[in-house]
């Protein structure tokens, strides 16, 4: 798709895809039970016509993800400190049951970074009725904050924006540096288990980090400097030092990371655990021994026996 | 004087003193060489005629050192010039020259006047120690970040009314001070604001900051700025200043917001020097390339403007509030920046003959450094690392 979606191409796709997913499940489950009895020795007989459907149905939505990221609206959402260059980045604005906002796969299109761009993060003040998406979707804090490990930097500045997500209120989080720090974790992008870059080279990068500490006073660093703000709905993207109406102090809302799923809402730190674990990970504090350990527990949890 | 800041040298550094008399015949009978428009003497040269003047003893011995004799054909016809103006503030107005040319690998000769109207040339050996030797002896020692009410891509005419309300904040707080009033609001009528701000462009007064901006950074005259009324809606939106009603006599006023009075006091209380720049390199097409700045040092920050124009003519401004270390890594990007650009070779057309063997000698790659604190390599004249930020060598 060469234009951003409109939103009705955009429900046409999500449509699409979420009944490939359903059946996906469907036929999953059919397989699974096809399998269940049997003798674990024994090699598993599937139903290869059930094969030949999973395998087109995952074709038809990697299709479907391809199309939906390639017609994501790109949005001026920010404005460098250093530069004064707006950022723009994709973003599903027209509701969270979008592919961008699925936590574990976001369907986003490639960006073209500014030079000083460093991360993106946010937060989303939810509103409802909650989106009814099957995708596990994590939208942050529902209030705006810091991260203190990035602005410890005097280098690095944050930019905070927002801009409406269906009948949300999102709340951008930009962090720009100059000169640019290329050896410490950036952060995930918002709503996403990874984030991208730019390395010295040139060549675009992917790793991922979450932070766990966040800071909710903002006043601090704007009076130090290190964070901006843009006024709501300033079409310019006017930068601003000062406190004096500042939209994005002392509001009220949850400083937990928030989670939907199913049209449920949950929050805590629980996922933050995993995502601790999962930075252990690519720390490689994972081990041989513990994925094969782990494919045995799925294996066991599959058959049912766990 | 910056001639005095000059000699404040290093073990190593050479500095050499030329009186005006001995330009001429130094350059023109003796070396025999050509000046250029971007020579730091060009205005002694250029009205010299050949062979009209004599060259004193001590110039004499000039030519003989080794030191000075390879500097000759850069001061004369330099490939970068850059012209510091400096003033404002406590300090009064002065400026000072800084060139170089391949033929002289990196280094960087500066040259200002001294009291009794003779010229002194400092020779640094690199952008790295110029910018050393500029922090030491003009920046603003700050370590921490303040907040920065100024935000880039600004117009230049909103910039020059910010420039006025802290002017008008300390002309303000002046007289509160001289009428012993420490009780009544800091505002200013609205109907002297404009009329006020015109006679401070006239004054050429350096004790204010905007005439100050004015008269030390280059050419402004060729972007001449247009105040316009969103440039008046500028200074309400980013809290410099904010209308109201005096309470008393119903008069329009101005109050100054949160950035006008922190940057009014700032300014007040602590600022002490401003410094413009401009960059020339010789040849076509690398001009626009390079930046015009203005620098003012105070207690809390150092404030860095960069002059940005426009396809259209107009005249951006981009502000930063900078500490110490951040406008030393600031200065020596650009300085290096400059320096590459009159260090390349210029563009040769297709059907020319081969450049003769005997050209300049290559500049060669900076050496390299391990960073104490990530470990990666950067480059030895970096002060502060680029991967992790770390301060690489001693200040």
């Amino acid at each position: 798709m060469q234009h951003s979606f409109t939103p009705e191409e955009r429900q046409a796709l999500l449509d699409a895809y979420f009944a490939a997913l359903a059946e996906r499940r469907r036929l999953g489950e059919q397989a699974l039970a096809a399998s269940a009895g049997q003798d674990e020795a024994a090699p598993v007989e599937t139903d290869e016509a059930l094969e030949v459907s999973l395998a087109a149905l995952e074709q038809e939505m990697e299709r479907l993800w391809m199309t939906y990221a390639g017609g994501v609206p790109h949005v001026g959402l920010s404005r460098c400190p250093f530069t004064g260059e707006v950022f723009t980045h994709s973003l599903d604005y027209y509701g969270l049951d979008g592919l961008w906002w699925h936590y574990e796969a976001a369907a986003r299109p490639e960006e073209e970074y500014l030079p000083t761009f460093f991360a993106l993060d946010g937060a989303l003040a939810l509103s409802e009725p909650l989106d009814n998406t099957p995708l596990l979707v994590a939208t942050g804090p529902e209030i705006p904050f810091v991260l203190p490990r990035l602005l410890q930097y005097t280098q690095i500045k944050a930019v905070l924006s927002s801009f409406g997500v269906g009948h949300h209120q999102a709340y951008f989080i930009v962090y720009y540096a100059d000169p640019m720090l290329w050896e410490i974790d950036r952060v995930n992008e918002w709503g996403a288990d990874y984030y991208r870059y730019v390395d010295i080279e040139g060549a675009l990068q992917v790793d991922a980090y979450l932070d766990d500490e966040r800071d909710f006073d903002l006043e601090a660093w704007i009076r130090a400097g290190q964070l901006l703000w843009i006024a709501p709905g300033d079409a310019e993207f006017q930068l601003r030092g000062h406190l004096t109406d500042c939209p994005y102090l002392n509001l009220p809302g949850s400083r937990n990371p928030v989670y939907l799923q199913n049209g449920e809402r949950w929050e805590g730190e629980n996922l933050d655990d995993a995502w601790v674990d999962a930075n252990s990970l690519a720390e490689g504090a994972w081990s041989a021994e513990d994925q094969q350990a782990l494919e045995r527990a799925l294996k066991l949890w599959e058959e049912g026996n766990l | 004087m910056i001639a005095d800041k000059l000699l404040s040298l290093q073990e190593g550094e050479f500095v050499f003193a030329l009186t005006r008399d001995d330009l001429g015949p130094l350059f023109a009978d003796r070396a025999g060489v050509a000046h250029s428009a971007l020579s730091p003497f060009v205005e002694v040269l250029r009205d010299y005629a050949p062979g009209s003047g004599g060259l004193t003893p001590q110039t004499a011995e000039l030519l003989a050192d080794p030191e000075f004799a390879p500097l000759v054909d850069t001061l004369a016809a330099p490939q970068l010039l850059i012209r510091q103006r400096l003033g404002g503030g406590s300090a009064s107005f002065d400026e000072m020259r800084v060139c170089a040319s391949p033929t002289t690998a990196e280094r960087l000769l500066a040259v200002a006047v001294t009291d009794d109207g003779g010229y002194l040339v400092r020779v640094f050996e690199g952008p790295g120690a110029f910018v050393a030797w500029w922090m030491e002896s003009l920046a603003g020692r700050n370590e921490e970040t303040i907040a920065n009410y100024v935000p880039p891509r600004l117009d230049l005419g909103a910039f020059l009314l910010i420039l006025h309300t802290v002017d008008m904040f300390r002309r303000v707080s002046y007289q509160r001070a001289l009428n012993f009033d420490y009780e009544s609001t800091v505002s200013v009528p609205v109907a002297d604001f404009a009329p006020l701000m015109s006679r401070a462009l006239q004054s050429r007064d350096l004790r204010w900051l905007l005439p100050t901006f004015v008269a030390v950074t280059p050419n402004l005259a060729d972007v001449v700025p247009e105040i316009r009324p969103e440039h008046s809606q500028a200074l309400a939106d980013l809290a410099f200043l904010r209308n109201a009603k005096d309470a008393q006599t119903g008069e329009d006023i101005l109050l100054f917001g949160e950035a006008g009075q922190s940057m009014g006091v700032e300014f007040m209380r602590s600022w002490f020097l401003a410094a413009g720049f401009e960059f020339s390199v010789a040849g076509q097409g690398a001009q626009k390339e390079l930046p015009r700045l203005f620098i003012a040092p105070t207690a809390l920050a150092n404030h860095f403007v960069r002059l940005e124009m426009s396809p259209e003519g107009g005249c951006t401004v981009n502000h930063q509030a900078y500490t110490y270390p951040q406008l030393e890594v600031k200065l020596q990007e650009i300085l290096e920046r400059a320096y590459a650009l009159c260090a390349r070779p210029a563009p040769q057309p297709e059907a020319a003959p081969p450049p003769p063997e005997a050209t300049a000698p290559p500049t060669t790659a900076p050496a390299q450094v391990l960073c104490p604190h990530c470990g990666e390599m950067v480059d030895a004249n970096m002060r502060f690392c680029v991967h992790c930020g770390g301060r690489v060598s001693a200040a």
